[in-house]
């Protein structure tokens, strides 16, 4: 691999660039060829709910169930993890094999999965995941 | 990253040696949630678990005082270990034991089994951030153990799900505590932008050549983050609801711990920086004065709205908000003081009178504090009412509560004989430290404490010369409760009597670990190369 | 600066790069007018026109185009935000200062962070606060609208804000130890990872603590009884 020097470090960030682009053209695209290409026709047949769908009863603007929010915290918990976990399995590697640090590392972090291990545990304990 | 030291054995089993404290409480945390597992619906189970887990730390923190090996810095440099923290660290543990023990008297009845555990572990949860906060160093672990002991006090606060009071407390204590967090988070950064460094200890090297306007806010955005957890007046509003709406335990732990461990977090804070003023440093008895200021400002308020409250809890609530206040103006003199207006000359003595009267605060505060509230809590369910009217008459009906209660409050007045009167004597003394600055405050705390005598009598008047037109009849409170308030107000009478041992005594633990000497941070480059010294596998 | 590198921007290796801390830097999004100076020390930069821009050297171009980019959306987002009444639109408003706020910390050359915030904060907490308000109103199309003493002292408070904060910011020397250039080599998530398990270790283990206890705290508010 060559040496090259930092002139700008976001070049790597060029395709994303373009995928992004690429993406919000496509769905703006998309769009505004169907508001002018499309006809546009209602009736009530079209509007009906697509071959074995249910019909809709009341308005979709309600209260949710709170049990959905524990889903959610519990994502956001598992998500913070991973935000955690990724240096850690970079840096993991990186540590000479007979290095002495290697178990302390992996101890802490493995003090670290157990407390959100624990957390979940408990959850599953307290039946929170039941859907009933 | 101080690679050489971490590669030694030795102190990385020392630097958990030396935290043993909240490691017990963490262990305890964890075994508490995973109590259901082999016992479910018991109480004695998790209630056993946690009590020796805090047991277990009250005596890892006390065997800290053994060796001098066991103080210092741990962590490189995240933590500090110091006589000072220890000690709060025991206070803490045992008040925290204290506040098992109202739990049990006042809630256990009411609280479904299976919900202890939960119960427990927010306890000790919120524990865990306080004993860390006072060991803070770092900027970093200040936010963290801030919101460790934050989070399960959102949660505690509004234990009682169906009371409407306790909810509206809780989402007010929750919406208050996140943007005041933000409001904290935002300061740091901006101090960490303008001094490049998370130790407190830098921060205060790098204020003393110079603290620049961004520092400045960042530096007034922090103290906005500890005034909300000392509920110092501009953050104040979410302390008598919550206080009102929680389930009494845990009012008297917000109100004590809690506050206590901002206290001292504040102290080390303030303390770091005074040590490090340079000799004309005027902007550092700037943040003295601003701290002096918020405290003046939070006692006389929480006094004159405590002049109209009836619902004893609210009063205690505003009493506690003055009593941090008084706390603030001691400590801002740790920073006026610690540096001498007009000489140039450290007094570095002056940071411990005033470290060691408000730590003497402290101690005094909690027991006046869960006295007051363990006998508010036996009368309200004696008597079904936290209205002060409804103590009517109840030197008759039960005199020795009636007794015990008017000791605590006359305590937290300030009373001769008790420990509150030393409580503020020793912290007029470290005022007069400051010189006119000083003479201000003490001024502005004697007008409070005569201010305050007023509502800390009127539940008295209502005991004693107040009969009780129903007739209601005499009643015995339960052994355990009054067990406690019988040690707490033998706690005053002792400090009350023995001030200057007990005093001398805080004095001693009012040691706070130095300023170390600051040296550069390495460059970015030696960073790089000792992370590359590591033969990379990926 | 040498620029001894002539791959054109579409050899970059993957897209994921992004992610992969070994990876080698390649310097041609000059194209839109990146530029990893740090705002702060941008004080006299002349603003290139577009033309100059396709055909500059990459390393004189000095308009931070990125940087304007994110300043926009998210300035315009956190200010619909507030004048918003909708408080669906109000979330998803905050989506978009979210995604400003990264874009910041990509060109501040804190690529983790920004992954992070975009992982985090855009993907994990702004569900949490939709899933909020579908839980807590009746109605969730609800119209908020601020009275005009509100709006006074808002405004008031904010103006003062950003006054004072654009007067320190101007009167306080641009540090320079703290905002120095990462090599071209650094490797950023591996020293997270080495700072997180040594000198950070409490901030870290502490962390895990914060977690185990918020989501009993939570459990226990949201649950409906006892189990």
């Amino acid at each position: 691999m060559p040496s090259i020097p930092a002139a700008d470090p976001f070049s790597h960030y060029a395709p994303i660039g373009v995928l992004l682009l690429m993406a919000a053209a496509f769905g703006l695209g998309n769009l505004l060829l169907t508001s002018i290409i499309g006809p546009s026709r209602h009736g009530k047949i079209k509007g009906m709910v697509y071959e074995s769908g249910m019909n809709p009863i009341g308005s979709a603007k309600r209260r949710f169930n709170v049990r959905f929010y524990i889903v959610a915290m519990s994502f956001l918990v598992f998500d913070v993890e991973i935000v955690f976990l990724y240096p850690w399995a970079i840096t993991f590697p990186s540590l000479a094999p007979d290095s002495e640090l290697a178990p302390w590392f992996l101890g802490r972090m493995l003090f670290f999965v157990l407390t959100t291990l624990i957390a979940y545990a408990y959850a599953w304990r307290k039946g929170v995941f039941r859907y009933d | 990253m101080n690679l050489a030291s971490e590669t030694r054995w030795e102190d990385l089993w020392g630097d958990l040696w030396m935290v043993m404290p909240e490691v017990w409480l963490v262990v305890a945390m964890c075994a508490v949630v995973l109590a259901p597992f082999i016992k479910r619906r018991s109480v004695a189970l998790p209630l056993g678990v946690a009590s020796a887990g805090l047991m277990l730390a009250v005596m890892a923190a006390l065997s800290s005082f053994a060796s001098a090996d066991a103080m210092g810095t741990v962590f490189t440099g995240s933590l500090v270990i110091d006589p000072f923290s220890q000690f709060f660290k025991v206070l803490l543990t045992l008040f925290t034991l204290m506040i098992l023990g109202l739990w049990i008297l006042h809630s256990r009845s009411q609280t479904d089994p299976a919900d202890a555990p939960d119960f427990l572990c927010l306890l000790l949860g919120a524990a865990v951030g306080m004993s860390l906060m006072v060991s803070a160093t770092n900027l970093l672990v200040i936010f963290i153990a801030t919101e460790t002991a934050s989070m399960p006090s959102y949660a505690l606060a509004g234990f009682r799900k169906r009371r409407r009071e306790g909810s509206e407390g809780s989402l007010k204590y929750v919406l208050f505590g996140s943007v005041s967090s933000a409001i904290m988070l935002y300061g740091m950064s901006l101090v960490y932008g303008a001094a490049g460094t998370l130790s407190i200890y830098g921060i205060a090297a790098q204020a003393a050549a110079g603290i620049s306007p961004l520092m400045a806010i960042g530096l007034a955005a922090m103290l906005a983050g500890f005034a909300f957890k000392l509920s110092a007046v501009p953050m104040h509003f979410w302390c008598p609801d919550v206080f009102q709406g929680a389930p009494i335990e845990v009012t008297t732990f917000l109100s004590v711990a809690s506050k206590g461990a901002a206290m001292c977090m504040l102290l080390r804070a303030l303390a770091a920086f005074a040590a490090a003023a340079p000799a004309n440093g005027y902007l550092f008895v700037g943040i003295g004065v601003a701290v002096g200021i918020l405290g003046a400002v939070t006692a006389t308020w929480g006094n004159l709205v405590a002049l109209h409250q009836t619902n004893i809890k609210r009063l205690l609530a505003y009493s506690s908000i003055s009593h941090a206040g008084y706390m603030l103006m001691a400590a801002s003199v740790a920073v006026i003081a610690g540096r001498s207006w007009e000489g140039g000359q450290h007094q570095t003595g002056a940071i411990q009178v005033v470290v060691g009267a408000v730590l003497f605060y402290i101690v005094v505060y909690a027991f006046m504090n869960l006295g007051a509230f363990t006998a508010a809590t036996l009368l309200a369910m004696h008597t079904g009412t936290e209205d002060i009217r409804g103590y009517a008459g109840l030197s008759r009906r039960s005199p020795w509560l009636a007794a015990l209660m008017t000791a605590c409050l006359l305590s937290l007045f300030g009373m001769p004989g008790l420990g509150g009167f030393w409580g503020k004597v020793f912290l007029m003394k470290s005022m007069a430290l400051a010189g006119g600055a000083g003479f201000a405050l003490i001024a502005v705390l004697l007008f409070n404490t005569l201010i305050s005598l007023y509502y800390y009598l009127k539940p008295v008047y209502y005991m004693y010369f107040v009969p009780d037109e129903d007739e209601r009849p005499a009643f015995l409170p339960a052994g355990g409760g009054l067990a406690m308030l019988v040690i707490c107000v033998s706690v005053l009478l002792a400090t009350g009597l023995l001030p200057n041992r007990i005093e001398s005594l805080a004095r001693g633990y009012a040691t706070l670990y130095p300023n170390p000497v600051i040296t550069a941070p390495p460059p970015l480059e030696t960073t790089v190369s000792l992370l590359e010294s590591a033969p990379a596998h990926d | 600066m040498a620029i001894s590198c002539t791959q054109p921007w579409w050899s970059a290796r993957s897209p994921i790069g992004f992610l992969d801390p070994s990876r080698e830097r390649h310097y041609s999004l000059a194209l839109i007018g990146l530029d990893p100076i740090h705002p702060l020390q941008h004080k006299a930069a002349p603003v290139p026109t577009l033309a100059q821009l396709m055909t500059a050297d990459p390393a004189q171009q000095g308009a931070p185009l990125l940087f304007y980019a994110c300043a926009t959306l998210t300035c315009l987002s956190a200010w619909a935000i507030v004048f918003s009444q909708n408080i669906v639109r109000m979330s998803v408003y905050l989506l978009l200062t979210l995604m400003g706020a990264a874009g910041f910390y990509l060109m501040l050359q804190a690529e983790f962070l920004a992954a992070v915030q975009l992982i985090v904060y855009a993907g994990g907490t702004l569900i949490l606060i939709v899933f909020g308000i579908m839980l807590t109103n009746k109605n969730p199309e609800m119209q908020l609208r601020a009275t005009p003493m509100e709006l006074g002292l808002g405004a008031l408070v904010g103006v003062g804000l950003a006054a004072l904060l654009i007067l320190a910011l101007v009167h306080t020397p641009t540090p320079g130890q703290g905002f120095t250039a990462v090599p071209a080599d650094y490797q950023q998530v591996r020293a997270i990872g080495r700072s997180l398990l040594s000198e950070n270790l409490v901030p870290f283990e502490l962390a895990a603590v914060l977690l185990l206890v918020v989501m009993v705290g939570a459990a226990y508010m949201a649950r409906r009884r006892a189990g």
